[in-house]
């Protein structure tokens, strides 16, 4: 039974799953603490768009020959910095920028594919395959998680209370526009860092799925982070196991099912928690 | 504290006896809007004054309080507070939106969220200390709400959550108050308390400028009352009242 457990961990030739498991630890750590911000301020759909827009600049970083990280990091910031344009100058919400622009550059990978005339190279992108993660690639990851919690440290109680009070939070010159763009970069770095874990279509789920459980049992934005982390560093390690010992269990499915799994039962929890103690509300 | 660290740089001193608040040929437009919503501004409150913005929906009531708060840029004109530009980053102003604004779902604190009137002037990297603690809670008890210091936001009446946002409005130790409609739905116990803060012994010091739509209620304990009517704003009656010690 602890050889289950030991043996993807310790085996002579696993050096493999090693990384993994470093990849997914940091990722989730990253993806989490992102995450509570994500949730808390409703860009889900918007670090969802992120993930999917990244297509265009890795399909021309392919044929451009230069590293995809950086043709992905390119579009997911294009996309951040329009999204947050568009919504700071005009009356436009952030879903419906999101919309314009998710099909915008989704259009243009699509178009640039089509001249490529190859979708060989693009399927561990979109799919992901954590197996196959390299020194380099862990690199990148431990670098943006490096990055997004020094962030999240420096700036914590500007972003908490611009997150619920952003006209007290320009008030105080505190700037919120621009947290809030530097907030959609580091998502936007957050989802390519990720999508060598799960692939570009499920970045949003370590985005957004570890923090939603957090909502369910915390009551601080750090509470949310910690549990948000906890639970994405779990399902991390719990579906690498489970691709390991299982066949036919691609990894990066199992670790957003496993995550999946976390959040319906933290929501159980809370609906069973609130059924027996009804939120406090007290009127005077 | 060093000034590094300031959200934004410190201003000249100014006038000690500057208006708290002075609009000159001051014309303020709802965001997009190519007409101003009020034109022609030129009004001045004095330092202790309590000051009532009255009009219709939509009159610009809301849009001239951003303004004044240095939230939103003036059309055309100056809009200056205690003798400065009206800009963000000025702790001696607080400005009270109407509370659709905040995020009441929010995970914070009912003392996390006065402790935020401290932000002014602990700036960018540095956290509350405990003597701003202490200024937190001071700001609670004044408003009743020191027994409710550790619940979630969420979880208070519209009463409180009013009246938790004046505690943050004292905890900044703003001299110029901005609130808009701050009376909109609240039971009769929270507008005794915020009353007795704006209006009782001990807030000489303060100046007001409160935004309403009750007009009759405004004529009697205000000094001044300023009407927003058809994109003018009309001094119904100057304030005599002298500036505080």
């Amino acid at each position: 039974m602890l050889e289950l457990l030991t043996e993807p961990l310790l085996g002579e030739h696993n050096d493999f799953m090693r990384r993994a498991f470093l990849g997914v630890a940091l990722a989730g750590v990253n993806c989490a603490a992102l995450g509570a911000y994500v949730v808390l301020r409703r860009m889900a759909s918007l670090s969802g768009a992120l993930s999917h827009t990244i297509l265009p600049g890795v399909v021309f970083a392919v044929l451009s020959g230069f590293s995809i990280y950086w043709g992905a990091m390119g579009a997911a910031v294009v996309t951040a910095l329009a999204v947050g344009g568009i919504v700071s100058r005009r009356h436009i919400r952030e879903d419906t920028a999101t919309g314009v622009i998710l099909s915008f550059m989704f259009a243009l990978g699509i178009l640039l594919m089509h001249r490529a005339q190859s979708f060989r190279d693009f399927a561990a992108l979109l799919f992901g395959n954590v197996l196959a993660l390299s020194s380099q690639d862990l690199a990148v990851i431990a670098g943006v998680t490096a990055t997004t919690l020094t962030f999240l440290a420096l700036f914590h109680k500007e972003l908490e209370l611009a997150s619920y009070d952003e006209d007290y939070a320009a008030l105080c010159g505190a700037r919120p526009a621009l947290l809030r763009h530097l907030l959609l970069v580091l998502v936007a770095l957050g989802a390519v860092a990720s999508v060598r874990l799960v692939g570009s279509l499920l970045t949003t789920a370590l985005l957004v799925t570890p923090a939603a459980a957090g909502v369910m049992l915390a009551r601080s934005v750090i509470g949310v982070m910690a549990w948000g982390a906890g639970i994405a560093v779990f399902s991390g390690i719990a579906g690498l196991y489970l691709s390991y010992h299982l066949d036919g269990v691609p990894s990066g499915a199992a670790i957003v099912l496993v995550c999946s799994a976390c959040f319906f039962t933290a929501w159980s929890f809370r609906a069973l928690a609130d059924r027996r103690r009804p939120r406090p509300f007290d009127e005077d | 504290m060093s000034p590094f660290f300031k959200y934004t740089a410190r201003l000249p001193e100014h006038a000690p006896d500057a208006p708290a608040l002075e609009a000159r040929a001051l014309a303020v437009a709802h965001p997009g809007a190519r007409r101003p919503a009020l034109s022609g501004l030129a009004f001045s409150v004095p330092q202790g004054c309590r000051a009532a913005l009255i009009g219709a929906n939509g009159s610009g009531k809301s849009t001239l309080l951003k303004t004044l708060a240095g939230l939103m840029p003036a059309a055309s004109g100056e809009a200056l507070v205690l003798g400065g530009p009206a800009r963000p980053g000025r702790p001696e102003l607080a400005y009270l939106a109407q509370r659709a604004a905040i995020e009441w779902h929010f995970p914070v604190s009912v003392e996390k969220l006065v402790l935020a009137g401290r932000f002014p002037d602990c700036g960018w990297f540095r956290r509350p200390s405990s003597a701003d603690r202490d200024m937190a809670r001071e700001a609670l008890a004044r408003l009743r709400l020191e027994d409710l210091a550790e619940r979630p936001v969420h979880a208070l009446s519209g009463g409180q959550q009013q009246r938790v946002l004046l505690a943050r409005a004292l905890c900044q130790d703003a001299r110029v108050l901005l609130l808009d409609e701050p009376y909109t739905g609240l039971d009769a116990a929270s507008r005794d308390i915020m009353e007795s803060i704006l209006f009782g012994d001990g807030s000489d010091a303060l100046t007001v400028l409160m935004a309403t739509h009750e007009p009759q209620e405004a004529t009697a304990r205000f000094d001044l009352i300023l009407a927003a009517r058809d994109g003018r704003l009309e001094t119904l009656h100057a304030c005599t009242c002298k500036r505080p010690r």
